[in-house]
């Protein structure tokens, strides 16, 4: 049963998939690849990012977890991160944004 | 768990495990070659994909060398080593680098001639009979506007009815180990070596492997780390060199890419060694990932990716970095590396001739992959390029790394003697870039084998 941290990442896929005006949902292959790659990371890397995820999903309290807000919400907290005068802030949002990039553009038909 | 010996083993299959493997199993010797990788066909999967992410990158990809500014880097992890998900050319070492290898290293290795020539044939080194991409083109167009230096450069690569074939390692020289009776044993990770009299016992994830001779050829940041597990660390990943390499998107009036571009061959050599140009691989997921600091990248890579096409400006840092073994049961090196000013600074600069080079080649819109920057449209924005890129903001990336156990008869700077055995630890050799002193300024697979063919003649006694 998925968790906090695989319910964030997979509401981060598809609100990047939607910022990039795609409409072939569902994106559960991107969550998963996303979700691979994590696992593939180095462990030192990979445990660190994990609790900035968590982070991250807690950080819209007490309005709601991240994964619960509505997508509107959830647009203006990536962005707000992805602006961030704070670096890993920044780092955290390119990280995903480039795994789910990859993998939504990796899709069949995703270009003409 | 299950012990094994053999005469010699060869930790690693990449293009200087796969030479010295090859070599030593035709001359009739007992050679048994570890591979921490999987043993996967060169078209299990689409060059340059997500798929090939996953089954040939060790970590999928995922491993920046941290400092100020990080610089991301991949390397192989599958049979056959970096030579399975890279680009394919091919240069021969420049001379003036030998110079100073012999000055500064007190490494002379001769005339390399002999080993380039085994290697050029053995790989069918040549360039494009067929017409190159245009996106290719279109740098040599700008280098002739420009009256820049620049180049084809050839690729093992052999060629059937017009289509291109990479001649990795997995369908050239570890074929040719297997046929002459060498073993291969992939998927087996070597944690430590340990010495036991005139032996080495190499501990794996499947048992004990007990060898006369070892030759470590796990690339520039394995090989250091495996040596340090060991023990053995002197001027032992204390040095990685890499070619720090930053990005810029062109927008062309013309279709310059489509689903079977595959990698650009043409370099712009004015400013070598210290900055080279050329063009990357720009299918439409790496386009988006490059454009993704742009406003309404999606739409942007979505409707023109066929008139886009990604280039690269890449510099001879002169800077080093370090890998170190975090804890005992850990498997994932640290590395450290941190450009300098002078880096930032050449870096910009590089972007600056990059984008000046393509607006020359016919670009009518450039995209600097820099987070903050805008795009350009003629020669009067390049000013807008600062004068030091942002470190923290640069995207920096590379794919060449070297090193980190140079080779040479300078015992204060150099973790291996002239031809590749460890200093201070007999019959234990190293044949992979880790042993290059310094920063090339080209892609160094030419070097590497070439070495990795001349050190292993040497072991052989068959070196005239």
């Amino acid at each position: 049963m998925p968790g906090l941290f695989e319910n964030t990442v997979s509401a981060l896929c598809y609100d990047i998939a939607r910022s990039q005006s795609f409409d072939a949902a569902p994106y559960n292959d991107v969550t998963a690849f996303v979700l691979g790659q994590w696992g593939r990371m180095p462990r030192f890397l990979a445990w660190p990012l994990r609790f900035a995820t968590i982070f991250f999903a807690c950080s819209t309290l007490p309005g709601g977890l991240y994964h619960r807000l509505p997508y509107e919400r959830r647009a203006m907290v990536i962005e707000s991160w992805r602006l961030s005068s704070i670096g890993p802030f920044r780092d955290l949002i390119r990280f995903y944004r480039s795994l789910a990039l990859m993998g939504l553009y990796s899709r069949e038909g995703a270009v003409r | 768990m299950s012990n094994q010996s053999t005469d010699i083993l060869i930790i690693g299959s990449g293009p200087g495990g796969s030479t010295t493997a090859h070599l030593l199993a035709e001359r009739g010797r007992e050679v048994l070659m570890v591979e921490d990788g999987l043993n996967l066909p060169l078209d299990s999967c689409k060059p340059f994909s997500v798929d090939e992410m996953v089954q040939k990158y060790r970590a999928g990809g995922l491993n920046p060398a941290l400092g100020t500014g990080k610089v991301a880097f991949v390397e192989g992890r599958v049979v056959g080593g970096g030579s399975e998900i890279n680009s394919g050319l091919y240069h021969r070492t420049p001379p003036e680098l030998l110079e100073r290898w012999k000055k500064d290293f007190l490494f002379d290795p001769g005339d390399l001639t002999p080993h380039f020539e085994y290697n050029e044939r053995g790989l069918e080194v040549q360039l494009s009979p067929v017409e190159t991409p245009l996106a290719s083109r279109k740098l040599m167009h700008g280098a002739t506007a420009l009256g820049w230096r620049a180049m084809e450069v050839p690729r093992w690569f052999s060629y059937h009815n017009g289509e291109g074939k990479r001649n990795s390692m997995s369908r050239t020289y570890v074929p040719r180990a297997l046929a002459a009776g060498a073993r291969l044993q992939a998927n087996t990770r070597v944690s430590r070596l340990r010495r036991e009299g005139s032996a080495w016992v190499a501990l794996t994830s499947t048992g004990e492997i007990r060898a006369n001779h070892v030759f470590v050829s796990c690339g520039a940041i394995q090989t250091p780390l495996l040596l340090r597990r060991s023990g053995i660390t002197k001027c032992v990943g204390d040095s990685l060199a890499l070619h720090p390499t930053v990005k810029v998107v062109a927008l062309f009036p013309e279709e310059v890419n489509n689903e079977t571009l595959g990698v650009p061959v043409h370099q712009v050599k004015e400013f070598s060694p210290r900055i080279s140009f050329g063009c990357s691989i720009a299918s439409p997921p790496h386009l988006a990932l490059a454009l993704s600091d742009h406003a309404n990248f999606g739409p942007l890579v979505q409707q023109n990716w066929r008139h886009m096409a990604i280039y690269y400006a890449m510099i001879t840092g002169p800077n080093t970095g370090t890998i170190r073994a975090v804890g005992g049961s850990l498997a994932d090196p640290v590395i450290r590396y941190e450009p300098g000013a002078e880096d930032w600074r050449d870096l910009a600069t590089g972007m600056r001739h990059l984008s000046r080079l393509l607006l020359a080649g016919g670009a009518t819109r450039l995209y600097p992959c820099v987070a903050g920057l805008n795009p350009i449209d003629d020669e009067s924005q390049l000013s807008t390029i600062p004068g030091m890129l942002p470190p923290a903001r640069a995207n920096a990336m590379t794919i060449h790394l070297f090193s980190s156990c140079p080779t040479g008869e300078a015992q204060q700077r150099c973790a291996a003697d002239s031809w590749g055995c460890v200093h201070g630890a007999p019959n234990l050799h190293i044949a992979d870039a880790s042993l290059i002193p310094t920063s090339m300024g080209v892609n160094p697979q030419g070097t590497v084998m070439a070495l990795a063919h001349r050190n292993a003649l040497n072991f052989l006694g068959d070196l005239s």
